[in-house]
């Protein structure tokens, strides 16, 4: 656990990959973006009634830019859709490359060469995991949800703040069954990394067979690495939310896109502080083509 | 001295008779059987004799329940899914039926809800007494009949005479998607045996006398007039009660729904001080809240008695029960007391209802966020109003039967939200002076009756005049959509003193009506102006000593029904900084998808 802590200080040495990964994000997103302004801002631009989006989330405002104007939403929905496909395409690609420095330890000197081929050799098998990883998420969200619901039918008669904390509790549950789908794909791939001339089926098994003894302490990694950005991420929502009825206008505007930023900044460097230590862990049980190679010595 | 004395007699006994022939007597005898779900008894009913009749007729509601197929059930797949899964389906049997204590054997014909007994063999001077043996089986689990475990909820669970008409002809609703019970109002006296174990919560303060017996008790009920006579049972309610003025409230709960009592209770209360003020008096002075486990979330109001759901966490985040309840009080009003034919014209009750719902929300939670405020989320009912209103806009008309709407969103979404915003933008069109007048003239003039739209159509005329109700034309018989805007704003110099200002004022849904606009000037000043649109799209031309930088129109959003309040206005100078915020928002949730699809 502590190890993990420490390995956050290694994140500051990779800033040129967390950063290549943010903007990758947030390049997508703004293009994605950029229509919904063209579209949106003439409208609201000439309008007083928006004015209230400058200081809160007025729903009035944003009911009446969505709904009354239904035949726009759908397709800008489709539009974002498209989008994410691409994105998960992309991340796939980069995948093999980054697996592949994490698992091997290479990561604070990043040969790029060898990072995009690696990126290259391995895109198949890391589409293939996430084809497989989208069954496993649907069965799993169902199996969840019944699971869960079946806690509810034993809390019926719960009313109020009980409802909502069960609520929450219940949402934990699938959230940690899906987690450990999660966690499972990164055994995959990090298998693939690893075993680069084993078949899938035999990828799998090793990843299962790493997952398995080592699920508790990769859930406890992830969950040390997944609260600070969940701190980060409240409170600047909630900064945001501060300075944009306090102070207002654009100055207030633009404090809130540095905020959100951050925010998204955090997420990526999350999963990379999650990689760093997962690698390591990795590692320790199934070196594969890492393991390092004898040196015999010349005398 | 004789003369005035007997003036004196002879008019109370004319008010007496007056009364008593106002509203017939329904004398119900019946007894629960908890083992076999069923309610058994007689209703004994009095037909009129200033008028010949060649029957009797009579609806038996429990019957929607019958089976999969009834036209109550179509559009209803909760309901009809929990009776599939629990086989209990409901229905009503007449075992017998005596016309002065004859029997008439099987000389009467029931199809669906609708009974009908010949009575060309019984015609007579004297009143004809009517006697319906009657079983009914209660559904596992309804909507306005319904027993869930050990709580019962009983509404049409009796034989109800049809509704009978001026022109003496009787008139069966036709109980299919979205209808809710149609019945004349009586004075019910009510006997109903119940295992002693259980509790029984009758409309208001009608529980007269509880008589225990071994196992079984005998609970008495006088009430009315009316035109429904619903009962709460269950065997661990709680009791709450608050007064309001003259009016008692009593919640009826489960220890486990103590939490939410409080605000049931201001809700309540801020509802009946609200009405009385604003509409009439409330009659029944007692009002009796039960929580039922009805299968769905919400509520159902019955006369002098409203049944809710057990609300889980909705009232922690929301006022969202706040609202249910506001709403099913002020059905006291309209639905109680004022009744209307809820299946042939059901906005004469919801739009009503749900309009001054709103009114009320606004007036004690205010108007920013009187239903939700969550992270920065600000939502109000009336947000959700027009949000619904917009989903099924341009379909149908506010004035339409409840089965003819094609599916129950659309019913939803056109009766109580359109409904709602269509009332208030004729309430704000009648203006603080007159609202009060014609709520209270409405009220009074139908009280314990059964008004139809023309009704209230007439009653906006003697208020307001001829020019408001061709608006109530527009908004509460047609489908159309109305929608103002204005576009095209320009200035230029007119003179070395004044500037001409041009714009174009736009409506889509023809609109015979003075609409508000208001000019913002350079020198921040505004002035109000009216426009008598005589088509669709006409541009204005206004000369004055400071340009415009803006224009309003509606600036007091009397429109409630205005489909698009974006277009309303319009600017000199673009303001980015909307679009802008709102676009870096939808910016951070696309990141956030992308996370969470590539979990980077």
């Amino acid at each position: 656990m502590i190890d993990t802590v420490k390995q956050i200080s290694r994140l500051f040495k990779i800033k040129n990959l967390w950063f290549g990964l943010f903007f990758l994000k947030a390049g997508l997103s703004l293009l994605l973006v950029i229509p919904f302004y063209l579209i949106n801002n003439a409208v609201l631009s000439s309008s007083l009634f928006s004015k209230s989006l400058v200081n809160s989330w007025d729903f009035s405002v944003l009911s009446e830019m969505f709904f009354g104007r239904g035949e726009i939403f759908p397709q800008y929905l489709i539009f974002v859709f498209v989008g994410a496909v691409i994105y998960a395409a992309i991340i796939q690609f980069i995948n093999g490359g980054l697996y592949y420095i994490f698992v091997s330890g290479q990561f604070e000197k990043i040969d790029w060469r060898t990072f995009y081929a690696e990126c290259g050799l391995r895109f198949n098998f890391h589409i293939k995991i996430t084809v497989m990883m989208i069954f496993v998420y649907i069965l799993l969200l169902f199996a969840g949800m019944f699971f869960v619901n079946i806690i509810g039918m034993a809390s019926g008669h719960l009313v109020g703040m009980p409802v909502v904390i069960m609520t929450g509790f219940k949402l934990l549950i699938l959230g940690l069954i899906i987690l450990a789908a999660s966690i499972f794909s990164d055994c995959a791939r990090a298998a693939a990394a690893a075993y680069p001339d084993k078949p899938f089926r035999e990828i799998l098994t090793i990843a299962s067979g790493y997952f398995k003894p080592s699920l508790k302490k990769l859930l406890i990694i992830y969950l040390i690495t997944y609260i600070p950005f969940f701190i980060i991420w409240i409170v600047a929502e909630w900064l945001s939310l501060t300075v944009v009825g306090s102070i207002g206008g654009l100055i207030g505007i633009m404090i809130e896109i540095v905020l959100l930023q951050t925010c998204s900044f955090a997420r990526s460097g999350q999963k990379l502080w999650y990689l760093i230590s997962f690698g390591k862990e990795f590692r320790s049980k199934n070196q594969g083509r890492f393991l390092p190679k004898q040196v015999t010595l010349e005398l | 001295m004789m003369l005035p004395k007997t003036a004196a007699i002879f008019f109370i006994s004319f008010l007496f008779f007056f009364n008593a022939s106002a509203f017939d007597t329904l004398k119900i005898t019946a007894e629960l059987d908890t083992t076999l779900k069923q309610v058994s008894g007689v209703v004994e009913y009095k037909l009129p004799t200033n008028f010949e009749l060649s029957t009797f007729e009579f609806q038996l509601f429990p019957n929607v329940y019958f089976s999969a197929d009834t036209p109550y059930l179509d559009d209803k797949s909760g309901l009809r899914d929990r009776l599939i899964n629990s086989k209990k389906w409901g229905s009503m049997a007449i075992d017998s039926i005596l016309l002065d204590d004859k029997n008439i054997g099987d000389n009467y014909s029931i199809e669906y809800t609708q009974g009908i007994v010949p009575l060309n063999d019984y015609q007579s001077d004297q009143p004809l007494i009517i006697k319906l043996y009657f079983k009914t089986i209660v559904p596992e689990s309804g909507d306005r009949l319904s027993y869930l475990g050990s709580n019962y909820l009983l509404d049409g669970w009796f034989p109800t005479p049809a509704v009978l008409k001026k022109n003496h002809e009787w008139y069966h609703p036709y109980y299919a998607r979205n209808s809710e019970l149609v019945s004349d109002y009586y004075f019910y006296d009510v006997k109903i045996l119940v295992p002693s174990d259980l509790m029984v919560v009758g409309p208001g303060s009608s529980l007269k006398n509880s008589k225990e017996g071994e196992s079984t008790t005998e609970h008495s009920f006088l009430f009315g007039p009316a035109h429904d006579f619903a009962l709460a049972i269950d065997p661990d309610y709680l009791t709450e009660e608050s007064i309001i003025g003259t009016d008692t409230i009593r919640i009826y709960y489960r220890d486990y729904e103590y939490s939410i009592i409080q605000k049931i209770k201001q809700a309540a209360e801020n509802s009946i001080e609200y009405m009385t003020e604003y509409v009439g008096d409330y009659a029944y002075n007692s009002l009796n809240i039960v929580f039922s486990d009805i299968g769905f979330s919400g509520g159902i109001e019955f006369p002098a008695l409203v049944s809710l759901s057990t609300p889980r966490g909705a009232p922690v985040l929301s006022n969202a029960y706040d609202m249910l309840t506001i709403h099913e009080v002020v059905h006291q009003w309209f639905y109680g007391m004022v009744g209307s034919n809820q299946v042939e014209h059901p906005w004469l009750d919801e739009s009503l209802t749900n309009f001054f719902t709103l009114k009320i929300l606004v007036h004690y939670w205010g108007d920013s966020a009187n239903l939700f405020d969550l992270a920065g989320l600000k939502t109000t009912m009336r947000d959700m109003n027009r949000l619904n209103m917009t989903l099924f806009m341009g379909e149908s008309s506010i004035n339409q039967p409840s089965y003819s709407y094609y599916r129950g969103e659309s019913y939803f979404s056109t009766v109580y939200d359109r409904g709602a915003l269509a009332i208030e933008t004729i309430d704000n069109l009648l203006g603080d002076s007159l609202s009060q007048i014609f709520w209270k003239t409405y009220f009074e003039k139908f009280k314990f009756a059964h008004p139809i739209p023309d009704d209230f159509r007439n009653v906006i005329v003697k208020t307001a005049g001829d020019s408001l109700a061709a608006i109530y034309d527009i908004l509460i018989d047609s489908p159309i959509s109305i929608d103002f805007s204005v576009s095209n704003l320009s200035n230029r110099r007119f003179d070395s003193t004044d500037a001409e200002i041009s714009f174009v004022l736009n409506q889509k849904g023809t609109v015979n009506y003075p609409i508000d606009y208001r000019l913002y000037f350079s020198n921040g000043d505004s002035l109000d102006f009216k426009w008598q649109p005589q088509y669709s799209t006409e541009e204005i031309v206004q000369i004055a000593p400071y340009p415009a930088v803006s224009i309003l129109v509606d600036p007091d959003n009397k429109w409630a029904i205005d489909a698009n309040l974006i277009n309303n206005s319009i600017v000199i100078n673009p303001d980015n900084r909307p679009g802008f915020r709102l676009s870096a928002g939808i910016m951070f949730l696309i990141e956030s998808l992308l996370s969470f699809v590539g979990g980077i």
